[in-house]
């Protein structure tokens, strides 16, 4: 069993803000298997429905199956009732999938954000189903640097240009600190006009240092 | 006690101009013990997708004929070539069901309907696009290889050197890969396979 797990993929940097007006997630690219980079272009943020989107860390296996999970769901619930799926019920979801599974836990740590009918919304979901609501948050191996960037950084009423910033900026730091954490960002956007992964030419901007 | 059945072994895919190109070498080790030296770890699942496997030889092969007839049926339902994605996802629900008792193996999935494209599968089933991968206990020396010398849009000529050029290098330095090479190429024409001595 030692063997399976030395080949499941450790080792990442996401971050999520809430700011006005939307929901910034960001993530890494590297995909890592102990000191060995198994991938090094991982799409780490994925697009749940029109207005919602995850971050995974942990397991890549168990991370995707979750995703594929929360996509069903929230499909399903927009053709059942004419209309988006709220946030919150994509993370109670997400938590009783884990929790369910409290005796051999799936290995991820998620981020869950999105806008619906209360505006933006970010809950961080740990691998028993633990759920919190968060206004910025960090998850994944290179998370101790990215919360020094963020403890900075952040504050109350933070516009999306900003937060978008932030967030990037963060993860950068984790790349500088951390070995989990490398080979490119991945930027979100959540507002009321919907989910929006950023271009080159919109990310090339954004780089502090 | 289980890590004795778990063999080493380097399997390499990779994305050429027109289709793909999968490469592994051909020795089955237990411990020092070497138990064969043409054991095939390349499996056409279907006339355009193909795979290639590091890890237990018995996983692998279930794998690849359970795949294979589920593809068939695919094929049958939708008529019409299956694409790799579709096989991948079906690698990958078998082998995740499995999650509390994995299938030991991993894979490089790929092929040719439409665009030409690969994946890599860890035991559990996830799911990794790359242009090129390598897998198994000599991965680290065929992606020496890979990382400088891939290049996007190769020809089908330069891709199948350069595979066997990184299993080559594997073979010479991991104990646990060697004794021949094994060769899958697929085209939207179709399949070729061939062996070689390392």
């Amino acid at each position: 069993m030692s063997n399976v797990e030395e080949k499941i993929l450790h080792g990442t940097t996401t971050v999520g803000i809430k700011a006005k007006g939307g929901i910034v997630l960001c993530a890494d690219m590297r995909a890592s298997a102990g000191y060995f980079i198994a991938n090094n272009n991982t799409m780490k943020i994925q697009k749940i429905d029109a207005h919602a989107g995850m971050t995974m860390a942990g397991g890549v296996a168990d991370a995707q199956n979750i995703t594929d999970a929360l996509r069903y769901h929230s499909r399903l619930y927009r053709v059942r009732k004419q209309g988006p799926i709220p946030i919150r019920s994509i993370t109670r979801l997400a938590s009783l999938m884990f929790h369910q599974n409290r005796g051999y836990p799936f290995i991820a740590d998620i981020l869950v954000g999105g806008y619906d009918a209360d505006g933006p919304a970010l809950y961080n979901i740990d691998m028993f189903g633990s759920v919190e609501d968060k206004t910025y948050v960090t998850t994944g191996s290179g998370s101790p640097v990215a919360y020094g960037h963020l403890e900075e950084e952040y504050r109350d009423g933070i516009s999306m240009e900003d937060a978008t910033r932030v967030a990037y900026n963060a993860v950068a730091a984790a790349i500088a600190r951390n070995i989990g954490t490398g080979d490119g960002i991945n930027v979100a956007t959540i507002s009321a006009d919907g989910f929006h992964l950023l271009t080159d030419a919109e990310k090339a901007p954004l780089k502090n240092i | 006690m289980s890590y004795m059945y778990m063999p080493g072994a380097t399997a390499v895919g990779v994305q050429f101009d027109g289709g793909v190109v999968f490469a592994s070498e051909k020795r089955i080790a237990y411990g020092n013990l070497l138990v064969s030296k043409s054991t095939k770890k390349v499996f056409q699942i279907t006339s355009k997708v193909g795979a290639v496997c590091a890890g237990l030889v018995a996983d692998m092969q279930i794998l690849s004929l359970q795949i294979s007839a589920l593809s068939k049926i695919r094929t049958m339902e939708i008529e019409r070539d299956v694409p790799p994605n579709t096989v991948a996802k079906m690698m990958s629900n078998m082998m995740y069901e499995r999650r509390y008792f994995p299938l030991l193996t991993q894979v490089i999935v790929g092929g040719v309907v439409g665009e030409p494209a690969i994946y890599t599968l860890d035991p559990l089933g996830s799911i990794l696009p790359d242009k090129y991968a390598a897998v198994g206990t000599g991965a680290e020396m065929a992606l020496g290889v890979l990382d400088p010398q891939f290049k996007d849009g190769m020809s089908e000529q330069d891709a199948v050197e350069l595979v066997k050029k990184a299993i080559r290098a594997a073979s010479l330095r991991d104990t646990a890969s060697g004794d021949g090479i094994d060769v899958l190429v697929m085209t939207k024409d179709g399949a070729k396979e061939f062996t070689e001595p390392s």
